[in-house]
């Protein structure tokens, strides 16, 4: 038996009280829990970003992380981005550079970006590229993603 | 796949996890990131009855310069250390490589000590911290205790670290003029990393240490010895005096190299890490 422990988080903006058995994963969290299913699960292994997430802010791997770290912390998936007024400007980026195509990596992608940009307002076309080395997308061929990225860079 | 259950354990003072250590010994395991030890859980490699979160308790992510030692905390991440003024500064080959290696969000989590304790053969940061003569401080409810990185790491997957011991910090002297790593990366992991300092004063012996090639860390004392007798020659002499250390070494193929290939590349990135410091000192 996993022990149990009542966690507390900022959940896309939202206050969330849980009670979560110890070996419980945040992906799992997300997307069971709290039909979060823009979070995926793909390699499992820390090595595609699919199932990118920011904790306070940096990004991490739902898919190796417990549920239970996240107590006390913001936690934002790519539904908490963008709003009633319109898309968020990473969003928009992507669509405008026609940067996604099966759309599976998108979400990863979207929150790596959004991570760089919030410590490095403007990056370098290789800073760009080395950032997200970590993310991997079957469709795109990259180039577009990286596009979009630096039509954001100020 | 998901770890198989446990009891988690969240201290925020440090005497609070070392009882919790001693009380669970027999089935305990400290946690950090999770990077490495999640991974081995959840392919049911590892499995412990008891994990100690050390991540609440602030004091083992500090990073402080002491004069000439530059004292980095356990759980300081890969991100922290490769955004730190102060290591950007008195240690850019360590701030460089904490800042390249894996990918942006296994730096964002996992953590400097987690990957010493880990003892990953393909690991890059313990081959530097051991030719830098970093010594490693470790707690237990018997008490403090340092261990040289250089002999911390035994084995594939083993350290002389006791199953109740944390590791607080890893204490590095700044007495190195020119430091380099320098490694050959295939896929996710490094196939060969070597590490040559050169100290500032001229009486101590440079050190060249290879790591990601055999289970763990080794120095090559033949490339030492060249150098030392012949600095600033790059010459054939010392590329036989590395190949003669990697040749008493046992290197097995594995699925990124074969071992020729393997020695080849062990090789050229020692030479390139020597080059490099060689360079440094002309600079200098
Ligand atoms: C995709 C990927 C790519 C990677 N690429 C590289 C690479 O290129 N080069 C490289 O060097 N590494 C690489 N790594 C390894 C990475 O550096 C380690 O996973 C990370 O540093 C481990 O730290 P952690 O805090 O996550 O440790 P954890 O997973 O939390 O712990 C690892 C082990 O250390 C023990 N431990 C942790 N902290 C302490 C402590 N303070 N005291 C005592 N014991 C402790 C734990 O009990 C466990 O046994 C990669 C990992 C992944 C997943
Ligand atoms: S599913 Fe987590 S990184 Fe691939
Ligand atoms: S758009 Fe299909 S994987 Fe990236």
């Amino acid at each position: 038996m996993s022990s149990i422990h009542e966690i507390t988080l900022m959940l896309n903006g939202d206050p969330v009280e849980a009670a979560v058995a110890a070996h419980t994963l945040l992906v799992d969290f997300l997307r069971d829990s709290h039909a979060l299913r823009g979070v995926k699960r793909s390699c499992d292994m820390q090595v595609c970003g699919a199932c990118t997430v920011l904790v306070d802010g940096r990004p991490v791997s739902s898919c190796t992380m417990l549920a239970v770290d996240a107590d006390g912390a913001s936690v934002v998936t790519i539904e908490g981005l963008g709003g009633p007024d319109g898309l968020d400007p990473v969003q928009e980026a992507f669509l405008e550079h026609g940067a996604l195509q099966c759309g599976f990596c998108t979400p990863g992608f979207i929150l790596a970006t959004k991570a760089l940009l919030a410590t490095n307002p403007s990056p370098s076309r290789e800073e760009i590229v080395h950032h997200l080395s970590g993310n991997i997308c079957r469709c795109t061929g990259y180039q577009k993603i990286i596009e979009a990225v630096e039509s954001l860079a100020r | 796949m998901l770890p198989r259950p446990f009891t988690y354990h969240r201290p925020t003072s440090l005497d609070e996890a070392v009882t919790l250590m001693a009380r669970h010994v027999d089935d305990v395991s400290p946690y950090a990131g999770g990077t490495e030890l999640l991974l081995a859980m959840k392919m049911h490699f590892a499995d412990y009855e008891h994990l100690v979160d050390l991540k609440r308790i602030s004091e083992l992510r500090a990073v402080k310069r002491n004069g000439g030692t530059l004292s980095i905390g356990a759980l300081a991440t890969h991100a922290a250390i490769a955004a730190d003024a102060a290591i950007q500064g008195s240690l850019p080959a360590l701030a460089g490589l904490c800042g390249s290696i894996a990918n942006a969000r296994v730096r964002a989590a996992g953590t400097i000590g987690g990957n010493l304790c880990f003892a990953e053969p393909r690991a890059d940061p313990p081959v530097l911290l051991a030719a830098l003569d970093a010594q490693l401080c470790l707690i237990s409810a018997r008490g403090e205790r340092h261990v040289a990185a250089s002999q911390f790491i035994t084995g594939a997957l083993e350290t002389v670290r006791a199953p109740d011991e944390i590791l607080l910090r890893i204490d590095i002297p700044l007495t190195a003029r020119s430091t380099r790593y320098e490694r050959v990366v295939h896929g996710h992991r490094t196939v060969a990393g070597a590490a040559a300092v050169i100290a500032q004063d001229a009486h101590a012996a440079p050190r060249v240490w290879l790591g990601c090639v055999a289970t763990h860390p080794v120095a090559l004392p033949n490339a030492e010895a060249h150098v030392a007798a012949n600095p600033g020659v790059l010459d054939n002499a010392l590329t036989q005096a590395i190949a003669s250390d990697i040749a008493r070494l046992d290197i097995a193929d594995d699925e990124d190299a074969s071992a020729d290939y393997r020695r080849h590349l062990a090789t050229t990135v020692a030479i390139r890490a020597i080059t490099a410091t060689v360079e440094q000192e002309e600079r200098a």
